[in-house]
């Protein structure tokens, strides 16, 4: 009998073609968020799914925001693996700089797939549905369960998605072990996170007409100086659990962080980040702005939590009387991480190592995902997919074949994990 | 004092309830610009003017934007008083932290409230006012007398006092003109520094805002320009003589009515950066961000100058380009005008009060004349809370400067400064 493995690499050179226009497709249809309604993307997903006579049931706590979930057993004992991947990307920007037809053309030019959200996540999610198709058409040789989740609303903190699956499906969707597409390199598998911390920052002066600068202060200076301040933030040295800083010093991670990240990457796993996505200040330009606003995305190292975050932030404000602070991502998230050297990161190392000749490295990533869902549940969960290099860009791609290498490591670490006792596939 | 000027007084007097009235209602009529719709506002004077059965005409534009005109021709030859106030206001701050609501235009603690009340509702109601008073003695007054009610100084008049210099300047020019926006009844403004605006916008490729490394930041960059600009406020001024000596004379009292570091302020470039916008999400490195600089400009420093070294300060951010919004160059009336003396003169009788001739801060549509070489003088109440909370108007204060001008205007035109 043919091993398993070579079985479900043929069939994806085979349906090569056919998973191209899957993903191309699933690019054509919008789905940014905000405003985050991915009604059309999901019915794109069913679709799939009902081609393939596979069941699925809609989990929609908010109407417009439906969930997807699937699930088989192969009635022989084994362990529970969850794959998840979401369906609402970043919003678009503004079309007219977009260089290959606008944000959802799914254009293909020199072996790259262009479009919102093809890097983040639509790639991935693709990956999990050919997986989860695939290791269904050959149950028969597979041991344990395999569920598929498709999520409404990654990008804007995971409430109504797997958030909510969590709280109201957690023996479905917890699992064993997680399996998530997101961005990660070729060169990496993502084993943690750190956490995002956000928080709107308002200023607040007595404002006066413009010509009068010495009558009061200007909220908008008040923040210049503010977001001066707040790269102190930076400066906070984590306190790291042994196995993650034994791996974030291994010179091979190392290297791997600041090829797929870009440079600088293993530096910045290991900091607090500042992001200041928005800024909102004044009302007309001939008057002193009474008001601004500024929104900080401080991201959190493993090893740094919330509370002491928050004890920085409020010293340094004793300097800004004029200033409030509100937080506005989860409070209760932390910077997570699961065994950098577990039984499924092998899995995948293997099954890549094989795809691509390329042995990824376990790294902690800079973004947030919602394998934080899992991590925090005491379950693993691990991230293999395409460069994250141009995701939120307006040249945001992948690569065709990087995609089906995608597609290739998530069936192949998945149907491992799902050996039968004593066997390999 | 003449006999015409005693009757005029009391035609003040008597009309004090209504004036009080009329001040009340044109706050109570909203014309913050943007958006600039001072129809209504607009239809309060109307109906002052119509009252008293004195002519104008609704010079409009823009629609919305109206503009109130009318001319008087005195029984003999004389000089031409041009009269000219402005309709809209500020919008209203903060409503959050206002007594009231912002449009009350209540009386209470014998003061006016509302959003423009002082910047200058109670100046044009003023300037209406005498008006009408000096229409009902038209018989008795020499040379003209005009009256010009604006629909859009907030935003530098293309629909109001720019068009009629424009399109009705033998009109509206005059030889000498004279407006009541707020400043403090013990100072007579000649001229006023200019504003210089400048956006700049920024724009870079973005990314995911966990990777501030991979592009710069828009808002990052527009965070360090904005402390890059402060550096124009060091710009080296040489004041003309006139205006250093006016202000030298009156620092004590500048700071007085501005707080201090106004007359500081006076004689140097000062930089307000009015609007800053960035960002699409909290999560995403900002790609594009806005700025938009009030920069004033004081006499003897050009607007080609400032727009150069502005300019060599945004060439230092390469994802930063500038536009000029809006350039003018900073004028100045003689501070030896009759009209500055007859304010001076009045102000005192009426009063009790001394005044003083001084550049102003800000900006009115009196620079409208000034730059076609007209004599233009402001004079009016303190400006309290503008652009603030709380604006309002002190009503005896107010009294004394309605009576000032009525007077100075009908001085002007009986030729009395010349006696």
């Amino acid at each position: 009998m043919t091993p398993l493995a070579d079985t479900l690499l043929a069939a994806i050179d085979g349906r090569r073609a056919e998973l191209i226009a899957l993903l191309q497709g699933f690019v054509r249809t919008p789905t940014a968020n905000p405003p985050g309604d991915t009604r059309q993307g999901a019915a794109y997903l069913e679709t799939f799914l009902r081609s393939c006579g596979l069941a699925y049931r809609v989990i929609a706590p908010m109407p417009n925001m439906p969930n997807l979930l699937a699930t088989f057993d192969t009635q022989r004992p084994g362990p529970h693996l969850v794959l998840n991947g979401h369906i609402d990307v970043f919003p678009p920007g503004r079309d007219e700089l977009w260089r290959h037809g606008g944000p959802w053309s799914g254009t293909i030019d020199d072996g790259r797939l262009y479009g919102r959200g093809t890097a983040d996540m639509k790639c991935g999610t693709i990956a999990s549905f050919v997986t989860y198709a695939l290791l269904h058409e050959h149950r028969d040789q597979l041991a344990g369960r395999l569920t598929l989740t498709a999520v409404s609303d990654e990008e804007t903190g995971g409430k109504w998605g797997t958030g909510f699956l969590f709280e109201n499906h957690r023996d479905e969707v917890a699992g064993d072990c997680c399996l998530n597409g997101e961005p990660s390199s070729a060169h990496t598998v993502r084993y943690g996170e750190k956490t995002p911390h956000w928080l709107v920052f308002k200023v607040k002066t007595r404002g006066a007409h413009g010509a009068y600068v010495h009558m009061s202060p200007s909220a908008n200076k008040i923040a210049t100086r503010l977001m001066a301040a707040l790269e102190e933030l930076t400066d906070i040295r984590p306190e790291m659990p042994q196995a993650v800083a034994r791996n974030l010093a291994d010179p091979a991670v190392r290297k791997a962080l600041d090829e797929g990240l870009g440079d600088g990457a293993a530096e910045l796993v290991q900091k607090v980040s500042l992001n200041i996505g928005m800024i909102d200040g004044g009302l007309k330009t001939n008057m002193i702005p009474s008001e601004c606003k500024l929104e900080a995305d401080i991201r959190l190292p493993v090893g740094v939590t919330k509370q002491r975050i928050r004890a920085e932030v409020s010293r340094i404000l004793k300097d800004f009387p004029e200033v409030s602070v509100e937080e506005i991502s989860h409070p209760c998230d932390e910077a997570n991480w699961c065994d950098p050297e577990g039984h499924m990161l092998t899995l995948i190392q293997e099954a890549a190592d094989r795809v691509t000749g390329v042995r990824p490295v376990p790294v902690i990533t800079l973004a947030a995902t919602d394998a934080r869902f899992w991590r925090q549940s005491g379950v693993p969960a691990y991230i293999y997919g395409c460069s994250p290099d141009l995701m939120g860009t307006y040249d945001e791609s992948v690569g065709v074949d990087e995609f089906l290498n995608v597609v290739r490591v998530h069936a192949l670490a998945a149907a491992a994990f799902l050996a039968p006792e004593g066997k390999r596939i | 004092m003449t006999d015409i000027r005693r009757r005029l007084l009391s035609m003040i007097d008597a009309d004090r309830d209504a004036l009080l009235e009329l001040l009340s209602r044109l706050v109570r009529a909203p014309s913050p610009n943007p958006p600039g719709d001072t129809r209504a506002a607009a239809g309060v004077l109307a109906g002052w003017l119509d009252a008293r059965g004195v002519a104008y005409r609704m010079v409009a534009c823009n629609p919305t934007m109206p503009n109130l005109l009318g001319s008087i021709e005195g029984a003999r030859a004389g000089p031409h008083l041009v009269l000219n106030g402005h309709i809209d206001t500020f919008p209203p701050v903060a409503r959050e932290r206002w007594r009231d609501d912002p449009f009350s235009g209540r009386i209470l603690d014998d003061k006016v409230w509302g959003t423009g009340c002082s910047d200058m509702k109670q100046g044009t109601a003023c300037l209406v006012a005498v008006y009408a008073w000096l229409h009902a003695l038209k018989g008795e007054i020499g040379g003209r007398l005009t009256l010009t009610a604006v629909s859009d100084e907030e935003t530098f008049g293309p629909n109001g006092a720019r068009y009629l210099l424009e399109h009705h300047g033998s009109e509206v020019l005059g030889d000498c003109l004279l407006n009541a926006e707020p400043g403090a009844p013990t100072t007579v403004r000649f001229a006023e520094k200019a504003p210089l605006w400048i956006g700049i916008d920024i724009a870079t490729i973005g990314a995911h805002g966990a990777y501030p490394h991979k592009n710069p930041s828009a808002t990052r960059i527009a965070a360090a320009l904005i402390e890059d600009l402060a550096t124009i406020e060091d710009t080296d001024v040489q004041l003309p003589p006139a205006v250093a000596r006016a202000i030298a004379d009156g620092a004590a009292e500048i700071d007085r009515i501005h707080l201090p570091g106004a007359a500081a302020n006076m004689g140097r470039v000062t930089l307000n950066i009015g609007t800053w916008n960035g960002g699409t999400l909290v999560n995403m490195l900002p790609g594009r961000c806005t700025i938009e600089a009030d920069i004033r400009l004081p006499w003897g420093v050009s607007p080609c100058l400032m727009v150069a070294k502005v300019g060599e300060i945004v060439a230092r951010y390469p994802h930063a380009s500038m536009r000029v919004i809006s350039s003018q160059t900073p004028e100045w009336s003689d501070p030896h005008h009759i009209m500055v003396d007859l304010i001076r003169r009045n102000a005192r009788e009426v009063a009790g009060v001394n005044v003083r001739p001084i550049p102003s801060l800000a900006g009115t549509d009196a620079r409208l004349w000034r730059q076609r070489g007209i004599p233009a003088f402001t004079y009016g109440t303190t400006a309290t809370n503008v652009a603030m909370p709380d604006e309002h108007t002190d009503i005896n204060e107010w009294l004394g400067v309605v009576k000032t001008h009525a007077l100075s205007a009908l001085d002007f035109l009986s030729g009395e400064a010349t006696k």
